[in-house]
């Protein structure tokens, strides 16, 4: 049917739009908290060395 | 590269030049640094306790299979003493806990390290390098105590 | 790409023998555990005594079957992307040096005759033929190298416009990284170790072979990585329904690997006597660098996953993570894929304590580092391994896979074994449990002296995560091997899934060159390990000391007395 066509071409635009102006907020987000957790790690092992010796 | 990237990899290497920095001032400001390099010699084969000066010690330390020698050290609290570390056989480990004194002693080679043992207390030596079957037994003990023996 | 029979032979042999003896190193680790948690307080079980079955467990996981996953991996990515198989001399002569030397090797280590560890440190010696196991399976995997080089050159001269695809690329980074990593370890194997063990040659300079070990050892990790990322970057925006956000920043990663992965190895010796200060700092330093590819890495694979999410409709600033196939049994792959990466953050950040310079002795040889390894090479690498394994079987054998819905949720099953094993391990490490140690025997038994109640709770957890993992093997065994004795329903072919880039991107001429690069790598090396190879000969000497596991006694009866200790009546006080 003519509409399923239609409905099938907006979808695809709609994912060439996603695509064509994605940015990637939700990565950045992803890494800053990856080296949140980085620096918790590293500056716990740290400090028990500084204890230890 | 674009700028999400590029932001990304900003933030990374920035991160590994403050754990760089935290490091430096450990080394320079708290001396905590890796051991420090000898030539080696024979001389080193010989197990011996040294009392250099008053509260300093020391200690010419062989790991061998399955044993350290010396196995027991006592010291009186406040000592430092540097340790110089070699193997008569196969590579060991050596491991004081609760010290985060943590070498390898290997045959050939000599590992010097200087720790301070200001409280009382006994203080295990773990082999923590595989040396054949007996390696799960061996260890070593230093003993902080005003009494001799 | 149809194949001949003959590459088909080869590939599902280099997947299925492998596989096979993993069985056997699977069922080593999981054992490992239980002597380590003080469930067997014992020295050996059915013949094979706790370092006998570390041997294997290190061999066989970490060198035989990531060896030749690396290698078969590498044949279906030149059949996919070039659409040439590589030339049969390369191929057939490849494989049957690489299964001979692990038939030698896995025979050895059954009989006891090799029985010091994965790192074979001397003066511990394995027998003689042992040293030439290792090399043939290392060289075996040269010579698919060399053919795939043949191959690309054909291509290219069929091709010249066409860009090297990034999965070639990726593969000729870690085989060029891996030839120059493996020639110091072939050195230490065939020209120090072998006639050392044999007895034709008494001197052995101990730090000398630790050096050039670990010239090989730290490369050898990222040859481990690299497919894993080859993976990530190449298959799992597809696979997820993304696509890769820029092929630039990946043949930026790669490249950058290839420089930064050799000279760091004395980041390995930071306890040990011999190497300076300065030494150590600078490969600290380099360590450090080498963390940037793989950030890199966590934001484009991280960014191509999230394209994916979007795509499906999510709107939130992390909610995108939860778009993804997840148990997804007509995407199998991403679940091995994103439970290795997942993993990996936790890997990859005790990789940077244990990089650390001075903070390394907190976690040298302790539970620690093998916790650090199983979230890396017991993480990514092995998921992904087990992933296109299957997957490889399937389209090379055109069998149809069976019990897909146990595939599927293996990984997952694999991700909590894992993290409490590591767990375990880390945490203990920190309270100083040692590594490579039969605990059981002494550390974890109420009854001996050397008891530690600490590492009791420490090694449980890390019992229990063991016997997941080994679960998630058993039924990952079942799966793939009724998928490998199943009917083939289909022709055979070479084909992966490939991802699409999200942005046509202007080519950087800098990467898509390997020569600089390659220049670079062999002069960081030498930068790094000249003055380390100065250190060697200024501060230790050759000893004539060579040992079997089971006696103190050395094996060189000429040895002089420079190795003798002076007895304890004779010490002064």
């Amino acid at each position: 049917m003519w509409y399923k066509t239609t409905l099938r071409e907006m979808e695809n635009d709609h994912q060439s739009e996603i695509e064509k102006n994605f940015k990637p907020k939700g990565t950045i987000a992803f890494i800053v908290l990856l080296l949140i957790l980085a620096a918790m790690v590293w500056f716990s092992v740290y400090n028990l060395q500084i204890e230890r010796h | 590269m674009n700028k999400y990237e590029l932001r990304a990899i900003f933030l990374s290497a920035s991160l590994m030049g403050i754990f760089l920095f935290a490091i430096l001032y450990n080394v320079y400001a708290r001396k905590i640094d890796v051991p420090t390099c000898i030539p080696y010699n024979a001389s080193f084969q010989k197990a011996e306790i040294k009392e250099v000066d008053d509260l300093h010690y020391e200690v010419y330390i062989i790991a061998k299979m399955w044993t350290f020698d010396p196995g027991e050290i006592i010291i009186p609290p406040g000592s430092t003493v540097d340790f110089y570390l070699t193997s008569a056989d196969v590579v060991h480990g050596f491991s004081i806990e609760r010290k985060g004194v943590n070498l390898m002693a290997v045959p050939g080679a000599v590992n010097k390290v200087t720790v301070n043992f200001p409280d009382y207390g006994t203080y295990k030596i773990v082999c923590h390098e595989y040396c054949g079957v007996g390696h799960h037994n061996m260890m070593g003990k230093i003993l902080v105590t005003n009494l001799t023996n | 790409m149809n194949i001949s029979k003959s590459f088909q032979r080869t590939i599902l042999t280099g997947l299925f023998m492998p596989m096979s003896l993993f069985i056997l190193g699977v069922y080593n680790g999981v054992m490992q555990t239980l002597y380590r948690a003080g469930v067997l307080q014992q020295e050996a079980v059915a013949g094979i005594n706790y370092y006998q079955g570390l041997t294997m467990h290190g061999v066989i996981n970490a060198i035989v079957l990531t060896t030749f996953f690396a290698v078969v991996f590498g044949h279906v990515i030149m059949g996919h992307y070039l659409k040439k198989e590589p030339p049969k001399w390369s191929y057939k002569t490849s494989m049957i040096l690489m299964v001979v030397g692990t038939l030698i090797d896995v025979v050895l280590m059954i009989m006891g005759k090799a029985q010091a560890l994965y790192t074979f440190y001397a003066p511990l010696k394995n027998s003689p033929l042992f040293y030439v196991g290792t090399s043939l399976l290392i060289i075996g995997s040269w010579i698919a190298f060399f053919g795939w080089i043949a191959t690309y050159k054909e291509w290219r001269k069929e091709n010249p416009d066409t860009k090297m695809p990034i999965a070639v690329l990726a593969t000729f980074v870690n085989f060029t990284m891996w030839v120059i990593a493996s020639i110091p370890v072939a050195y230490e194997s065939l020209i120090i170790l072998l006639p050392w063990s044999a007895g034709w040659t008494e001197d052995i300079n101990v730090p000398l072979t630790r050096m050039l070990f670990w010239m090989f050892g730290h490369p050898l990790v990222y040859f481990w990585l690299l497919p894993a990322y080859t993976a990530f970057y190449t298959i799992l925006p597809k696979v997820s329904g993304g696509k890769l956000y820029s092929g630039n920043a990946a043949r930026m990663a790669f490249l950058l690997f290839l420089i930064l992965s050799t000279p760091v190895g004395v980041h390995h010796q930071f306890s040990e006597p011999v190497m300076e200060q300065g030494t150590k700092m600078w490969v600290s330093i380099l360590t450090f660098a080498v963390s940037i590819p793989s950030f890199m890495t966590a934001f484009t694979v991280g960014a191509s996953l999230e394209v994916a999410g979007r795509k499906r409709g999510a709107k939130g600033l992390l909610n995108w993570m939860t778009h993804l196939p997840w148990f997804d049994s007509k995407n199998y792959l991403f679940g091995y894929f994103i439970c290795g990466l997942l993993l990996f953050i936790f890997g990859g950040l005790s990789g940077i304590v244990n990089a650390s310079y001075a903070l390394n002795q907190m976690v040298h040889n302790t539970g620690w580092v093998p916790g650090h390894f199983h979230m890396t090479v017991a993480g990514p690498t092995l998921l992904v391994i087990l992933g296109m394994s299957i997957y490889m079987y399937r389209k090379v054998s055109g069998k149809k896979i069976k019990m897909l819905s146990i595939v599927t949720i293996v990984p997952y099953l694999w991700l909590i074994g894992t993290a409490l094993l590591s767990h375990g391990l880390m945490a203990g490490g920190l309270m100083g449990e040692p590594r490579r140690t039969n605990l059981g025997m002494s550390y974890t038994n109420p009854s001996h002296e050397l008891f530690n109640q600490y590492w009791v709770n420490s090694t449980t957890t890390t019992m229990i995560g063991g016997i997941m993992m080994g679960l998630a093997a058993l039924l990952y065994f079942i799966a793939f091997f009724s998928t490998a004795f199943g009917k083939s329903t289909e022709q055979a072919s070479v084909e992966l899934p490939e991802a699409e880039e999200l942005h046509e991107e202007k080519p950087i001429p800098l990467l898509h060159n390997m020569k600089p690069w390659i220049f670079v790598s062999i002069l960081l090396t030498l930068i790094t390990y000249v003055p380390s190879l100065k250190n060697v000969f200024k501060y230790s000497e050759p000893v004539k000391n060579k040992f079997e596991a089971v006696s103190p006694v050395n094996k060189i009866e000429s040895s002089n007395n420079t190795n003798q200790i002076i007895s304890k009546d004779e010490k002064i006080e």
